[in-house]
């Protein structure tokens, strides 16, 4: 039943962040990549919210990264990881919102 | 000391020392887009725009954003006085400098609990000192950007304390510094700003955590009254800007553009930059606060407080008062980012559906000001974090010492703020000393008793930005009108498009061939009202950062020769490089004059230059609906001039090319040479170049052939009947799709109609193919090309009268002209004569002109300036004239006769052999024979690449650096720098010869002589057949006589007292009925009335008159009192009496709750 509830949630978030990141379905195959991993991320987080630590690891991972190709002058990858792992905090954080709401911290 | 006292006196001091040293040398610093204001001359400052229409800004200019500056140059005015303008500067910059740290010290000790209060020092430090203050609230230099930087902290301070405990008094005080920092709304996206700040406030305060509906309630209920009041106290300057500015706005912007520049910025401000809230494309890109910068070393200074503020970020999350300041940082962060990834469309959605977000289309300069505001509270908060951890597991030095390092990493990457290089760049400082020449020149006209009229600036740039050679150097935002104060200055256009083109005029008219007429400089000097010329001989006029590479001032040196031998003017006065002219007394007209008769002028899509050619009378023109004229308005128009509406290339290939191109498309779509791949071409640049708007477009319209392209292989294929029925369906959908949308106000359909055109007439051709091969399919086949035609025509993108031209043996190329014509009836038709028929053999007998579908007879009379091709009758309301688009002969001479730079040697095939690489580029040039303005050339060149892919040809005009031979020595690899430059490529998978033929740009209207180029920086290539043939391409005028009238002879008499800029009054006599021509731009808000023995008449036939002012018909002779008001204007005065009234009630409020609390106490 999870591992179903898990498609379901991974298909919906997919559309929502195909939406979010172009606004159109006619996409490239590299351009799936980004919303697939948030899509993925969201459901996971959804369907165990024990994953949150390791998905907040892997976001500061992805930030130090894009940082290392920031100063190796290698900005359109560092572009792409780092709006990678600031896009997978932001999903991370929104999913502590109905912990803020009712005690105002996580 | 108290830190209460100490932290504000530390501050105070640090201002003093920091601006000082930025004002060391005694010069003030102005330019770019403040220009001279605020300090220099604020009282003339507060004359201009404590007025939403800026008469001294010739011929008149509607500015209604700008009155809520008035109550900060009131304040400056009456310093004025006391203290010199680089005192007022630095003053000025020491409180914002205070204030920006003492405003967010006073806020983080408000949210701070008392454990960590001590921390506010190093949110203090944070916001003063972090990239995003460094580069875009100083290095910016844009007032209301400094202002908003420092009086945001404080109105957040007062709003939390409103929302939370609900005193009036603090809602007041908010109030009160709106007041005294209205300035910076100024920009009206400081508006969207701050109220999102308030509004991210209030939400955390009600949500983090829910505090249940009844304090939701009072909360919604404080946050509406709070905004309410906000509008009233404020509604002084919002009814004004609110009501004009939108109307102004969407003239100067397109939803395109904006969401083109959103896009861009996008591109700029990515995530690795705005972690480190940084500017990239003037830290970076530009370089403008110096290389060190790009070093590593700097590169890696600012992570260090990003890494702090993302500790920060999860500290706060953890704890109850401050997990609402990590939640709104985050959301700020997303709004600040604007297109840039992630979650990049939701912004572009808004501003494809909202032109009224539009003006925060550069989100991370508009909204960024919030990342450092709420990041640093949560920057204290991580170093908090870091220090405790520092003190627990290395013990109290090592964490001291850590905090000192992070603080001395924050100092030392904002170093330009201490060395005073924080404003301008290398090449701009913005560091002015206005020239001595200027101030005596603004004396002598104090001094003239002809205090009359407009003062015109020379050389007229058609732009609103200068830069001018003076000691510092000055480039910026043209105030001719600051720096001049006695009359009106006419120096930069106004931003209405038909005003701004008349305007124009002003840019060649001091030019040849336009300066042999006399008559025709001081017909547009009368009419703009100019009493005064000055020539500004220290403007940098070959500046093409200044100017761009579209436009070239004439040379002032060049001009001065001219403008004295002009019999109407005189030489009055020369002040260094300042020369002062006036027009003699008896050429100069008044700002308001009659006329008796008037010319009825159409402008359509016709530059200035091309009506004036064509209306050289001395009677004023008019612009308006004809049926909007009365019988005694229309007894007095002497003729009607009607320009083309709208211009339209018309070309299509000959048969065979057709169905060669059918071909392609069909079998190999995918073939970059294809015509599908040249669109594709197209898609990519636009993407490249931000215009998400006309890139959709453009992969709607491949679709649509993809759709074709399926359809014709299904049939070719035989296959089964359904799935034909459904492609063609789909094919009907595709192109419903594509002209449902805005269409015709794209960057596509404006630079590419040819291209577009072309591929839906190759969709025309194969349906008509395929209609041909399916008989049963033959009435859907049929109803969708003509519902394409027909969509085609509606988008002015083939001509009405398409029948006739079907594809034959030859290409067909023909201009098309639309015409609206106001009245029915007989009208002449006209070319102008630019020497024309000498260079276009049998050109008469070969233009084949048409009418709609009929050939027009062409009588072909020629004069010097015109040529008479017939009468015709026009009986219906929309017309198309065309005529064949004809080439000139070859105008260039044999290749071996072409001057030659680098290694090229002659081959025996009559061919040049062209090597460049790294050792030097090589190029031929050559004159181009017969050159006048706005030509365009068509250009055939056969190429064989031996190695390499690329070279250029280029045109070069004599308005650009034409003689500079010191270019050619300096060209490097890339280099295509000139007005005209195109890049010739191989066409992919082409081998062998291959010819090259495009159409140029036209020339700049005022050059005279013009080369080609044929340059390659690194290759070889083969060149033959070069041939370079001129396009014909004059517009063709529609004339009609209705009245034979004299020329106007003067028919009434004027005082007028000028009692603002927005009124005028005086005493009129008029001895018949009468054409009122006013000289300020037109605007419907001006008002005329007639007083005549208490009786007032208001004038309702105001029309648009000499294409910028406005006239009116006074229909009945007499004497009378008259006023001439702005409208628009009366908002002020309804706004600052509504705003007047809120403030007494608020003091009233205050007052009673004060006794209240007193009598309680007691």
């Amino acid at each position: 039943m999870r591992y179903l509830l898990g498609i379901i949630f991974f298909a919906i978030f997919s559309l929502v962040f195909i939406i979010l990141e172009y606004g159109r379905f006619t996409l490239q195959k590299d351009e799936l990549i980004q919303p697939v991993i948030f899509a993925a991320v969201a459901a996971a987080i959804f369907i165990n919210c024990k994953c949150r630590r390791f998905v907040l690891s892997f976001s500061l991972i992805l930030i130090i990264i894009m940082v290392v190709f920031y100063l190796f002058n290698n900005l359109s990858v560092s572009n792409w990881i780092g709006s990678l792992g600031v896009g997978i905090l932001v999903i991370l954080i929104f999913s502590y919102l109905p912990n803020l709401i009712k005690n105002g911290h996580i | 000391m108290k830190s209460g006292r100490l932290v504000p006196l530390v501050l105070l001091f640090v201002s003093v020392a920091v601006v000082g040293t930025w004002f060391r040398e005694g010069i003030i610093y102005a330019g770019a887009e403040v220009g001279l204001s605020p300090y220099f001359n604020p009282d003339r400052f507060l004359g201009i725009q404590q007025f939403t229409w800026w008469d001294d800004v010739a011929p008149g200019m509607l500015a209604p954003h700008f009155i809520s500056a008035v109550p900060f140059y009131f304040l400056l005015s009456i310093l004025q006085p006391m203290f010199s303008p680089l005192i007022l500067q630095a003053a000025i910059f020491c409180v914002i400098f205070f204030l920006i740290g003492y405003g967010i010290y006073l806020l983080a000790t408000d949210i701070l609990d008392e454990s960590r209060k001590k921390y506010a020092v190093f949110a203090t430090l944070f916001y003063m000192f972090n990239s995003y203050t460094l580069v875009s609230v100083w290095h910016r230099f844009l007032y209301s950007t400094l202002i908003l930087a420092a009086t945001l902290p404080f109105l957040i301070l007062f709003w939390r304390k409103w929302i939370k405990g609900g005193r009036f008094i603090h809602l007041s005080i908010f109030l009160l510094i709106n007041f005294f920092s209205v300035y910076m709304y100024g920009n009206l996206a400081t508006v969207i700003t701050v109220w999102i700040a308030l509004l991210l406030i209030s939400l955390a305060e009600v949500l983090f955590p829910w505090q249940g509906k009844y304090y939701t309630g009072k909360l919604i209920g404080k946050f509406f009254t709070g905004l309410i009041l906000w509008l009233l106290v404020n509604i002084w300057w919002i009814a004004p800007t609110f009501l004009i500015a939108p109307v102004i706005l969407s003239q100067q912007h397109s939803s395109e553009n904006n969401i083109t520049t959103l896009i861009l910025l996008g591109r700029q401000t990515v995530i690795p930059y705005l972690l480190q809230l940084a500017n990239p494309f003037y830290l970076f890109y530009r370089q403008e606060l110096g290389e060190v910068y790009s070093s590593t070393f700097f590169r890696i200074l600012p992570w260090i407080m990003s890494a702090l503020i993302l500790i920060g970020l999860f500290v706060s999350l953890k704890l109850k008062n401050y997990a609402k300041y990590a939640v709104i940082f985050i959301v700020a962060l997303l709004l600040s980012k604007g297109a840039a990834a992630p979650f990049s469309y939701p912004f572009i959605f808004g501003f494809e559906h909202s032109f009224f977000i539009g003006i925060i289309r550069n989100p991370f300069e508009k909204l960024g000001i919030l990342l450092p505001l709420f990041g640093s509270i949560i920057f204290a908060i991580g170093l908090e974090g870091c220090y405790r951890f520092g003190l627990r597991r290395f013990g109290l030095g090592v964490a001291r010492f850590g905090v000192f390092i992070i603080i001395l990493a924050l100092i030392i990457f904002a170093w330009p703020m201490f060395s005073g290089r924080i404003f301008g760049n290398k090449e701009f400082p913005v560091r002015v000393k206005v020239p001595e020449s200027y101030i005596q020149a603004n004396e002598w006209f104090k001094q003239q008793k002809e205090n009359q009229g407009v003062i015109l600036h020379l050389p007229f740039s058609g732009q609103d930005v200068v830069t001018y050679d003076w000691k510092e150097g000055y480039h910026g935002v043209e105030q001719n009108e600051i720096l001049f104060t006695t009359l009106p200055s006419l120096s930069r256009t106004v931003g209405v498009k038909r005003v701004d083109d008349t305007l124009n005029s002003l840019t060649y008219i001091f030019n040849q061939p336009f300066l042999e007429n006399e008559e025709q400089i001081l017909r547009v000097l009368q009419l703009l009202n100019i009493r005064y010329i000055v020539l500004h001989k220290d403007t940098k006029w070959e500046d093409v950062a200044t100017y761009g590479k579209d436009i070239k001032l004439i040379n002032p040196f060049e001009m001065e020769i001219s403008l004295d031998r002009l019999n109407f003017l005189k030489k009055d006065a020369l002040f260094d490089k300042l020369v002062i002219y006036s027009l003699k007394s008896q050429f100069y007209q008044p700002k308001i004059v009659f006329f008796d008769t008037a010319e009825l002028v159409y402008p359509g899509e016709s530059d200035i230059m091309q009506i004036m050619s064509f209306s050289q009378g001395k009677n004023p023109t008019i612009t308006a609906d004809y049926m909007d004229l009365t019988e005694t308005v229309l007894s007095r128009i002497g003729e009607i001039s009607i320009f083309p509406q709208n211009i339209l290339q018309y070309s299509v290939a000959s048969e065979s090319a057709l169905i060669n191109m059918a071909s392609n498309m069909l079998n190999d779509p995918n073939n970059p040479a294809s015509v599908m791949g040249q669109l594709r071409t197209i898609e990519a640049n636009f993407y490249q170049s931000g215009q998400l708007s006309s890139a959709n477009l453009v992969r709607e319209i491949i679709v649509t052939g993809e759709t074709l392209v399926r359809y014709f292989n299904l049939i070719r294929q035989q296959a089964e009947s359904k799935l034909i029925f459904s492609a063609i369906e789909n094919y009907n959908d595709s192109l419903n799709n594509i002209f449902e949308n805005n269409f015709k106000d794209l960057s596509l359909t404006k630079l590419y109609k040819q291209q577009i055109a072309n591929f839906f007439y190759l969709h025309l051709y194969i349906l008509e193919y395929i209609e041909k091969q399916r008989p049963d399919e033959r009435q859907k086949i049929s109803d969708i090309s003509i519902k394409l035609i027909n969509s085609l025509k509606d988008n002015d993108l083939l001509p009405v009268y398409l029948q006739s031209y079907l594809p034959g043996k030859q290409e067909i190329n023909r201009k098309i002209l639309k015409y609206k014509i106001p009245v029915k009836s007989k009208y002449e038709i006209y070319m102008a004569n630019n020497n024309t028929p000498d260079f276009y053999p049998d050109l008469l007998s070969k233009l084949e002109l048409r009418v709609n579908d009929k050939s027009a007879t062409i009588s072909g009379e020629i004069d010097d300036k015109r040529i008479f091709l017939g009468d015709y009758d026009f009986d219906g309301s929309l017309y198309e004239i065309s005529y064949n688009v004809l080439l000139s002969v070859n105008l260039v001479p044999e290749l071996d006769d072409f001057l030659k730079v680098g290694n090229i040697k002659s081959e025996n095939f009559g061919a040049l052999h062209l090597t460049a690489n790294a050792a030097g580029i090589a190029f031929l040039e050559s004159p181009i024979g017969n050159v006048k303005g706005r030509d365009i050339y068509k250009i055939s060149v056969d190429v064989l690449f031996k190695q390499g892919s690329k070279f250029y040809v280029e045109v070069i005009q004599n308005t650009e650096d034409f003689e500079d031979k010191k270019k050619f020595q300096t060209l490097k690899q890339g280099d295509c720098t000139f007005h005209s430059c195109y890049i010739i490529e191989l066409y992919p998978g082409k081998e062998g010869w291959q010819n090259y033929t495009f159409f140029t740009q036209a020339l700049n209207l005022a050059s005279r002589k013009s080369s080609i180029r044929i340059l390659i920086d690194n290759g070889e290539i083969l060149i033959k057949n070069l041939l370079v043939n001129k396009v014909f391409d004059e517009d063709v005028v529609l004339k009609k006589r209705v009245n034979e009238l004299p020329d106007s002879l003067p028919v009434g008499f004027v005082t007028a007292d000028y009692q603002s800029p927005v009124f005028y009054s005086g005493k009129i006599r008029l001895d018949k009925p009468t054409f009122l021509f006013f000289k300020e731009t037109f605007h419907p808000g001006w008002n005329l009335q007639l007083v005549k023995d208490g009786k007032v008449q208001t004038v309702d036939n105001h029309y648009l008159g000499n294409l910028y002012g406005n006239i009116w018909w006074v229909d009945n002779p007499g004497d009378f009192d008259f006023r001439i008001e702005f409208t628009p204007e009366q908002n002020v005065g309804k706004g600052i009496a509504v705003t007047i009234v809120t403030t007494i009630i608020i003091v009233l409020i205050n007052c009673f709750l004060y006794f209240k609390r007193s009598i309680l106490r007691k």
